[in-house]
């Protein structure tokens, strides 16, 4: 009886294709993501034009701006400007915000994805161990009341917009109780790592990372339970359950165990979801991070800064993925490819 | 006339199992509460969305059910439309998205071949494109455009649920049905569509439902940051205005709590209506 079904049925040689497979997936996706960021705007291009040249620029300096950003150039030499620009150095620079000159859109984004990871990380890590928990315990209580409140909940949450949910809680306990701050991620300058500093963060952190926890639990408990359901009628678990094992060894042992790592890589694959949530959030918050950004730069037209949130976050989606295919190489021998 | 009445006996049947059971009378019930809305909406409302009373930020009373916003309109009847606008674009966005997933997972499970693989590799890609930010940049570069938003939300999110089709047309088409269907002389396209399609519809409008739910969230969500068409009156754009008017600061949550109460309510209607479709395909076969 399996234990722990870490490895897999998968013969060694079709293990290699598939994870070469994986890979070129995700490859093809981010140059799918490269090209559309190429694209998108030059379908527009009088836009680009218009937005950073104001009315009161002369038509020399117009012209002077129009050469400097190479828009008046062939779409193929724009194309290889533009290869040049993202591969040329490292870290890529991605171009020069429009808004933001002379700062480089790498400068913004890597200073704005600290804090969008640190609102999912923080969240996701306290999300996920309490959905695994009530989940497992609802798949101990399997049809109970509890458990159908809890699917219905979950449903709810479903339906729950992320943006609604964190402005309640900006009118409750920002503008009602004033408890906590209503935005920003720190008040006052506070840039130096110093005991009051964590707390200003944490202090300003506090509700976006709440709203993200009340949205996500229900979420992974329900598939937490699912998962151990499905475990509990297979049958290993049946010989277990026919031999006398106990139902807390039962569930404990063998369905959690089991059910614990497919959790993890549901969660690596709703990522995309959980990031947009996040995004919308942070904007609700004025939370400097990428979700605010990108929406700082939409109002202004910012397009360079705009592609290179879209193209950052397509990576972080698009290595989520991707590890979670590698990890059911790992955890399910039934792997369909 | 034989077929006829077994066929509307059948569908009887259906719907006593949906309304059987406590989830399909509440998703039903709350479906077609929305329907009336999207069909009755003039005649709903009890003024016209944009008529303006002498009387700001008024709040809950029986002649405006749901207060005044800053301008003296009634937030009750502005919520109507709203709600019927969230639905159209939900509905459509999400018929989009189950049209393209149900065919790329039928030809892609049934076809099986160099084809389904190719096209499953096509769906792993769709399926990494990060939504939300893919609309913030195209909100930005075009024109507000509603039928444009829902031509990408449409377009993007069927991925998921051409995984689930695919895997469903791999068992269904190992029945003996389908061999029978075959020997019968029917081609690939009528086994697909006659035989197959009809099997897996419960499965289909699960998933569709779930993606009609997402695609008003995340478009309500584009009205609300200010970046969707403020012509179009939506749940999203409610909430925008009730921001960008100070509804937060004035206290005025008949303003900015019933859009989001809303948007659940419709995401909780059409999801446990799904999981009773799909509970009664289950029941049949």
């Amino acid at each position: 009886m399996p234990r722990f079904r870490r490895s897999l049925h998968l013969p060694r040689r079709l293990r290699g294709s598939y994870l070469r497979q994986r890979i070129l997936v995700s490859i093809a996706a981010f140059f799918v993501a490269y090209l559309i960021n190429f694209i998108l705007p030059r379908l527009e291009p009088g836009n680009i034009v218009n937005v950073i040249a104001s009315s009161d620029l002369l038509p020399l300096q117009r012209q002077q701006l129009v050469q400097q950003l190479g828009l008046n150039q062939p779409l193929w030499n724009q194309f290889l400007k533009y290869l040049v620009d993202t591969f040329g150095s490292f870290p890529p620079s991605f171009g020069v915000s429009f808004a933001h000159y002379p700062l480089t859109v790498w400068t913004l984004v890597s200073t704005a994805l600290p804090w969008t990871l640190l609102l999912v990380g923080v969240s996701q890590l306290i999300a996920w161990p309490l959905g695994v928990l009530l989940g497992a315990w609802l798949a101990w209580h399997r049809g109970s009341k509890a458990d159908n409140a809890m699917f219905a909940l979950s449903n709810v949450m479903w339906g729950v917009p992320s943006y609604w949910l964190a402005t309640i809680l900006i009118f409750i306990f920002a503008i009602q109780l004033k408890i906590f701050p209503p935005s920003l991620s720190t008040s006052g300058g506070a840039t130096t790592l110093s005991a009051g500093a964590v707390v200003n963060i944490l202090g300003h952190s506090f509700l976006p990372i709440l709203t993200l926890v009340i949205l996500n639990m229900p979420l992974q408990a329900l598939v937490m339970r699912n998962n151990m359901v499905n475990i509990l009628e297979e049958d290993y678990v049946m010989a277990a359950k026919a031999r006398g094992l106990r139902q807390r060894t039962l569930i404990l042992g063998h369905a959690a165990r089991n059910a614990l790592l497919p959790s993890i890589t549901n969660l690596a694959l709703s990522f995309g979801n959980i990031l947009s949530g996040a995004y919308l959030v942070e904007i609700i918050y004025s939370y400097p991070g990428m979700g605010y950004l990108i929406e700082q730069s939409a109002l202004v037209r910012d397009y360079p800064v705009l592609e290179g949130v879209f193209f950052v976050s397509a990576i972080l989606v698009i290595l989520a993925n991707l590890l979670a295919d590698i990890s059911y190489l790992y955890l399910d021998p039934r792997v369909e490819y | 006339m034989a077929d006829l009445a077994s066929f509307a006996r059948k569908r009887l049947d259906d719907f006593r199992i949906i309304v059987g059971s406590t989830s399909g009378k509440v998703g039903l019930g709350i479906t077609l509460a929305f329907l009336v809305m999207v069909f009755f909406a003039p005649w709903l409302a009890p003024y016209p969305p944009t008529e303006r009373f002498p009387l700001a930020y008024a709040p809950p009373s029986w002649a405006h059910l749901l207060g005044t916003d800053d301008i003296g309109e009634d937030l009750f009847s502005q919520l109507i439309w709203a709600a019927r606008g969230s639905f159209i674009i939900g509905v459509f966005a999400g018929a989009i998205a189950t049209v393209i997933g149900t065919s790329i997972g039928l030809i892609s499970g049934y076809r099986g071949g160099r084809t389904g693989e190719g096209l499953m590799r096509f769906t792993d890609v769709v399926l990494v494109l990060p939504l939300l930010p893919l609309l913030i940049v195209i909100a930005s570069i075009f024109p507000a455009n509603v039928v444009l938003v829902i031509a990408v939300i449409g377009f993007l999110s069927w991925p998921s649920m051409a995984r689930v089709i695919r895997s469903q047309a791999l068992t269904l088409k190992t029945r003996p049905y389908v061999d029978a269907s075959k020997l019968s002389g029917m081609n690939d396209w009528e086994i697909m569509l006659k035989v197959l399609l009809p099997n897996m519809l419960p499965l289909v409008v699960l998933y569709g439902v779930y993606a009609a739910v997402t695609a008003v969230v995340i478009e309500a969500g584009l009205d609300y940051i200010g970046l969707g068409s403020v012509t179009n009156l939506s749940l999203g754009s409610m909430l925008y205005f009730a921001l960008s008017r100070n509804a937060l600061l004035i206290g005025a949550w008949w303003w900015f709590v019933p859009p989001g109460l809303l948007i659940a309510l419709l995401g909780i209607g059409f999801i446990l209506l799904g999981h009773s479709i799909e509970r009664v395909g289950r029941v049949r076969s």
